[in-house]
């Protein structure tokens, strides 16, 4: 790159390199979009909702779940935390990702720059994953200190399946949410249209159809991760978050080929 | 003077809704107005520039590339939004920071090049540890602009930059426009009010209604309108009688009545100036000063958009 300097004008004589008339490459954009994504919103009002919830899971866990009685803790945990807590907390993160930035108008300073718009999506991504999975593994750990905290040692031993599914749900889920946000303004109320179609009702159905449902996957994952003295199993493990890296994969296709081919509604212009 | 925009035939619907319709111009280097009322399509254009917005017919270059997914074209326009819509929970450089990566600066530099835009604006730097929501209208708009200028585009473009600034800002921002061009910046600049571009626009696009009604160099533009008939304002003690002698004299189009002062409208200019004295000579009314309406560009534009 060649330094563009004038003499003539004291406000741009400088050494900064013009960037070159192409693509910002896919790890800068990444960059940019998770620090502007955590920069906006670490802020002290989100440490303590993120406190707060932390505190209402542990406290849920502590009285609403009996000492040592294994089948309620796997309820809670893994029915009511992991596949619904969790996919609510991925809709609300991952469909905002960009949407927030088109209803705010933010968006024309960020797909006005020399990123392909599909970088853009995935550079969300990243930083909606960022939040999602560092809640989604603190709650976790939460439930489990709780639990074994309360007379449960053997909650421990849940642990390595919890998070894994933890790992495998938000990566899917999140994706699937930032699709359903690129796609619609209304993607809440989509989202948990899909949640009660797919992740409830098909991923119930003992037919290889539910193998388009997250929850499926998970508990794959759960059920393969040792859990109890039982042995892992490693081909579960295997499909399991194969089955989750190719939903997200392809969540995160459809919100790149979305957002590249839409023309959204900025100002006084239509969506289309 | 090479041309940096080009459009031909180009159109731009959103459904029934029309953005801009059959429009074809080209405009070269230096600061370029784009004028019109609202709804004139101006910030239609501007988004198919900006490659925001594909369009439904024709074609528009910039730098002789398609902008519509195209980075290349992109990497050599800075854009600064009509709109005041900024992230107001982050400070200046962290939000200069995370675009100048965007815009594909280095890591390293990319801060640096956020204080750098940050003082050419004009900042003070006691503002930049506030976060931007608390910054007042025309604070805004200088980081708006800041982060316009991050990647030195080669084609800055800025939709009603002028927007709630007082005299101050908008001779401070019309400042930094100049200097940027005698940099080799151009500059492409939206506004719906013509008398703040005169002084720092060599060329206009004037649009009304999604149409081209003129581009070029001001004197262009009056050259190209010189045949219609002038407007002139005669201030007189009785506007009335000015109003009926004129008229019954075959001199005027039209005429707007006021408490001291008449408006005409000329059917002939030549033969108004060459006859005004002598028709008035004669009325019972106290002639106190005539002027023409018609030096400005406000009142070519208004011509061409009646």
């Amino acid at each position: 790159m060649t330094p563009r300097t004038d003499p003539a004008s004291e406000p741009l004589a400088g050494t900064f390199p013009v960037p070159a008339a192409s693509a910002t490459p896919l790890g800068a954009v990444i960059r940019a979009m998770v620090l502007l994504r955590l920069r906006a919103l670490l802020r002290p009002k989100l440490f303590l909702r993120f406190a707060g919830f932390a505190v209402g899971i542990g406290a849920v866990t502590w009285f609403a779940v009996p000492p040592a009685n294994e089948r309620q803790f796997a309820q809670w945990s893994v029915e009511v935390f992991l596949l619904r807590i969790l996919p609510l907390l991925c809709l609300v993160t991952g469909g905002s990702a960009l949407r927030d930035e088109i209803r705010a108008f933010t968006i024309e300073y960020l797909w006005t720059r020399p990123a392909r718009k599909a970088d853009l999506v995935i550079g969300a991504y990243a930083g909606a994953l960022a939040l999602t999975l560092t809640q989604g593994v603190v709650y976790v750990l939460v439930i489990h200190a709780t639990s074994a905290l309360h007379g449960f040692p053997g909650a421990w031993s849940y642990l390595p399946g919890s998070l894994l599914a933890t790992i495998g749900g938000v990566f899917a889920f999140t994706a699937l949410a930032h699709a359903l946000g690129v796609l619609t303004g209304k993607y809440l109320v989509i989202g948990v249209l899909y949640g009660a179609l797919v992740e409830i009702g098909l991923s119930r159905l003992p037919t290889r159809l539910n193998n388009v449902s997250v929850t499926h996957h998970l508990q794959t994952l759960i059920e393969s991760a040792g859990t109890g003295g039982e042995p892992m199993r490693i081909a579960g493990l295997l499909s399991g978050a194969l089955g989750c890296a190719l939903i997200a994969a392809a969540g995160l296709a459809a919100a790149a080929v979305l957002f590249t081919m839409k023309t959204y509604r900025i100002g006084d212009e239509k969506e289309t | 003077m090479s041309a940096i925009i080009q459009a031909s035939e180009l159109s731009c619907f959103y459904g029934v809704i029309l953005g801009l319709n059959n429009v074809s111009f080209t405009l070269g280097e230096g600061i370029t107005g784009i004028v019109g009322p609202n709804g004139a399509g101006k910030s239609t254009l501007i988004k198919v520039i900006t490659g925001q917005v594909r369009p439904s017919s024709g074609q528009l270059t910039v730098f002789g590339e398609t902008p519509w997914n195209n980075p290349s074209v992109l990497s050599r326009i800075g854009y600064c939004p009509e709109h005041e819509h900024v992230h107001a929970d982050l400070r200046p450089l962290d939000w200069l920071e995370s675009l100048a990566l965007l815009s594909g600066l280095p890591r390293s530099q990319a801060r640096a090049r956020g204080e750098e835009v940050l003082t050419e604006v004009g900042l003070a730097t006691q503002h930049w540890k506030k976060r931007i929501g608390t910054y007042s209208k025309g604070m805004r708009q200088r980081v708006k602009l800041a982060q316009a200028l991050l990647h030195r585009p080669r084609l800055l473009i800025l939709d009603e930059p002028m927007n709630g600034l007082d005299p101050m800002g908008r001779h401070e921002i019309s400042d930094i426009l100049r200097s940027l061009q005698r940099a080799g910046t151009h500059i492409l600049i939206s506004s719906h009010i013509l008398d703040e571009l005169q002084s720092l626009c060599g060329a206009f696009l004037m649009l009304n209604w999604g149409r081209a009604l003129a581009s070029g160099s001001q004197a262009a533009i009056r050259s190209e309108i010189q045949h219609w008939p002038e407007q002139v304002v005669v201030r007189t003690s009785r506007p009335e009688v000015v109003a009926a002698t004129l008229g019954q004299a075959g001199l005027l189009r039209g005429y707007l009545l006021e408490t001291d002062r008449v408006l005409l409208w000329l059917r002939d200019p030549a033969a108004f100036y060459a006859t005004w004295t002598t028709t008035l000579a004669g009325c019972d009314a106290d002639i106190l000063d005539v002027q023409s309406k018609s030096t400005s560009l406000t009142s070519v534009f208004e011509k061409i958009t009646e």
